[in-house]
C-alpha cells in the first residue's frame, strides 16, 4: 500500500487525533482538575447575536437547544462546588460552514478556581506543547514554533496595542463616527453595511478579523477586549480604558481559544443577556430565552478562569494544514 | 434579476458589483467566535478580467447578473464589431466589440466556434477554444535535419498570430495551437 492511499490517509489522521485527544484528557487529568459531561442538549440556547444555536424537537415538543458550548452548565456546576473541571465534547453553531468552521466541532472547555488569566494562559501553552509532542513528527514544525522561537513566544498583545500598531488609534477610546470611517477607508463597501444596533462591536470584528487576525502568524495571545465583547467575562479598567478580562490564542493566522476572568455577577449578567435579545430584535433575529438556571446559581460563582478551545482547529494548526479538511475523520 | 445572499456564493456565480458583472471565483467564511461574520469573496469583473476582492457581511444580498455563456460561429469582421451567430435555428448574429473580443481576435477564424459571453443579451468576452488549428502563412524555410534540436522560429498564422514553431515547420502547413499559452502542439496532416 502507498503512504498516500486513501485507507492510509484515513488512517493517520485518525492515528493524530487519538494521539491529540489522549494528549489532552491526559494532562488536565493528571494536572488536579477533574473530568465532568453536562447535557449536550438543554433547554436554553445562547442570546449571543451572532451564535445561532440548534434547536432540537422530540416530535411537536420542543425540548431545547442543543448547547453551542459548555460554559453555562459548567458554571453551574462550579457554583455548586465541583472545583476545578474540564469537559472534552461536541458543540453546534447553526449556519457555520467553512474552510474553518463546522456547525459541529470539538471543545475541549476547562476553569481554574484561584488563578489568574496569565496563569491559565501558561498552562495553555504547557497543554498545546505536550499535545504537539505526542502527535510526533506531523507537530514538529509547530512544536518549534512553541518553543523555540524565543523566550517571549508565544507573544503577548493587548487588543489596543494592535490596533495602535496596524490603525494608529486606540479602539477603547475612538468615537464610533471615526470607527465607522476607518472601516469604510479599510475595507470598503463592507463598512456601510454595519448595523447600526451593534455597530461598535462590528466595526471592531471587521477591522481585527479582516486585517489583523490573518497577520497573527506565531502563537499569541490577545488580551483586554473590547468592553462590548465582554460576553460573559469581567469587565475592569487597564491604562485608563474600560476592557473585558479576555483573551483569544490565535496561530497561524486562526483563531484556536477563548479565555474569561468569568464573571459571577447575576444582575450585569441578566442586563448583558436582555441587551444581547434587544440586539436580536433589532435584526430581526429571534429572541432566546434567558438560561434562568444559570442565573439563579451565578452569584455564588467562585473567584475563576475558564477557557475554551477548538480541538479542530488545533489538529489542523499542529498538522500544519490550512483547512479543516482532513482533520475529521468519519465526515 | 434574482438576487443572492452570501450563502448562496458559489463558484461560477454571476451578480452584479459596482455595476459591472462579475463571476465568483472563491468564497471564504470568516467568523470570530463570538462576533460578527463575513465572507471574503474574490471575484472575477467580467468585462475588465481583472480579479477582486470584497468582503461582505454574511447574510448580505447582491443582485445576480444576467450572464450567459453562448457556443456561437464567428462570420466575419466590418472593422468594428466582429459579427457571431447563434448556433440553434434562429441564426441570430451579434456584433462583439473590440473590449469584448480582446486577445481572443488573433485566433479568430471564419465559421470557427468560439464561446461568447453574454450580459443581458450583449457579447461582453469572446473565448477561443482550448486549441485551434490554424495555417501558417508565413514562416522562414524549413531546415531538413534540425527536428532534433529543438531550435524554433517565429510563423505568422493565417489570424495574424504569431506562434513559435519547431524549425521543420513550412508555410502552408496546418498546426494546432494551444490557446491559453501561444504554444505550438504538433502538426496537422
Amino acid at each position: 500500500m502507498t503512504s498516500g492511499s486513501p485507507d492510509q490517509t484515513l488512517k493517520s489522521c485518525i492515528r493524530e487525533r487519538a494521539c491529540l485527544l489522549g494528549a489532552l484528557r491526559g494532562y488536565l487529568s493528571s494536572h488536579q482538575c477533574t473530568e465532568v459531561t453536562t447535557p449536550v442538549l438543554r433547554p436554553f440556547g445562547v442570546t449571543d447575536p451572532f451564535i445561532a444555536s440548534i434547536s432540537a424537537y422530540n416530535e411537536q415538543n420542543r425540548l431545547g437547544f442543543l448547547q453551542t458550548s459548555p460554559e453555562y452548565a459548567m458554571k453551574q456546576l462550579l457554583c455548586l462546588g465541583s472545583g476545578d473541571i474540564w469537559q472534552l465534547g461536541p458543540v453546534f453553531r447553526s449556519g457555520e460552514t467553512g474552510r474553518r468552521h463546522r456547525s459541529e466541532f470539538t471543545m475541549l472547555e476547562w476553569y481554574r478556581c484561584g488563578w489568574t488569566l496569565s496563569q491559565l494562559m501558561d498552562e495553555m501553552i504547557e497543554l498545546t506543547t505536550v499535545a504537539a509532542t505526542a502527535m510526533g513528527p506531523v507537530a514538529d514544525d509547530a512544536l518549534g514554533q512553541l518553543t523555540s522561537s524565543s523566550s517571549s513566544s508565544p507573544t503577548k498583545r493587548t487588543y489596543r496595542s494592535l490596533f495602535e500598531d496596524r490603525f494608529g488609534i486606540n479602539p477603547h477610546a475612538i468615537e464610533t463616527a471615526r470607527l465607522a470611517s476607518l472601516c469604510t477607508k479599510k475595507l470598503g463597501s463592507l463598512g456601510q453595511h454595519i448595523d447600526p444596533s451593534t455597530a461598535r462591536s462590528e466595526y471592531h470584528d471587521a477591522l481585527f478579523s479582516q486585517l489583523i487576525e490573518p497577520t497573527l502568524e506565531s502563537p499569541t495571545f490577545v488580551t483586554e477586549f473590547p468592553r462590548e465583547q465582554a460576553a460573559l467575562a469581567r469587565v475592569a479598567e487597564r491604562r485608563g480604558d474600560t476592557v473585558a478580562l479576555r483573551f483569544e490564542l490565535y496561530w497561524r493566522g486562526v483563531e484556536l481559544a477563548n479565555g474569561y476572568s468569568e464573571l459571577g455577577d447575576q444582575a450585569e449578567l441578566n442586563a448583558r443577556f436582555v441587551a444581547n435579545n434587544a440586539t436580536r430584535k433589532a435584526m430581526g433575529l429571534p429572541e432566546m430565552p434567558l438560561d434562568d438556571e444559570f442565573l439563579a446559581l451565578i452569584d455564588v460563582l467562585p473567584d475563576c478562569v475558564g477557557v475554551a478551545l477548538g480541538v479542530d482547529r488545533l489538529h489542523m494548526v499542529l498538522t500544519g494544514r490550512r483547512s479543516l479538511a482532513g482533520t475529521e475523520p468519519g465526515k | 434579476m434574482a438576487t443572492y445572499s452570501t450563502n448562496e456564493f458559489r463558484s461560477g456565480l454571476k451578480v452584479i458589483l459596482e455595476g459591472d458583472p462579475c463571476s465568483i471565483l472563491e468564497n471564504e467564511f470568516v467568523k470570530p467566535g463570538k462576533g460578527q461574520a463575513f465572507n471574503r469573496v474574490r471575484l472575477r469583473n467580467l468585462l475588465s478580467g481583472r480579479v477582486w476582492e470584497r468582503t461582505f457581511k454574511s447574510g448580505e444580498s447582491i443582485e445576480g447578473a444576467d450572464v450567459i455563456d453562448l457556443d456561437m460561429e464567428y462570420l466575419y469582421t466590418d472593422g468594428e464589431y466582429w459579427h457571431f451567430m447563434k448556433m440553434d435555428d434562429s441564426y441570430e448574429q451579434l456584433p462583439a466589440g473590440k473590449n469584448a473580443v480582446a486577445d481572443a481576435l488573433q485566433w479568430l477564424k471564419e465559421q470557427d466556434v468560439y464561446t461568447v459571453t453574454l450580459w443581458n443579451g450583449d457579447p461582453i468576452s469572446v473565448t477561443p477554444p482550448n486549441f485551434v488549428e490554424l495555417e501558417v502563412v508565413e514562416t522562414d524555410p524549413g531546415l531538413k535535419g534540425d527536428t532534433a534540436q529543438g531550435g524554433t522560429k517565429p510563423a505568422t498564422l493565417s489570424t495574424g498570430a504569431v506562434v513559435k514553431v519547431p524549425l521543420f515547420i513550412n508555410q502552408g502547413e496546418v498546426i494546432r495551437v494551444d490557446t491559453r499559452t501561444g504554444e505550438y502542439q504538433n502538426r496537422v496532416k
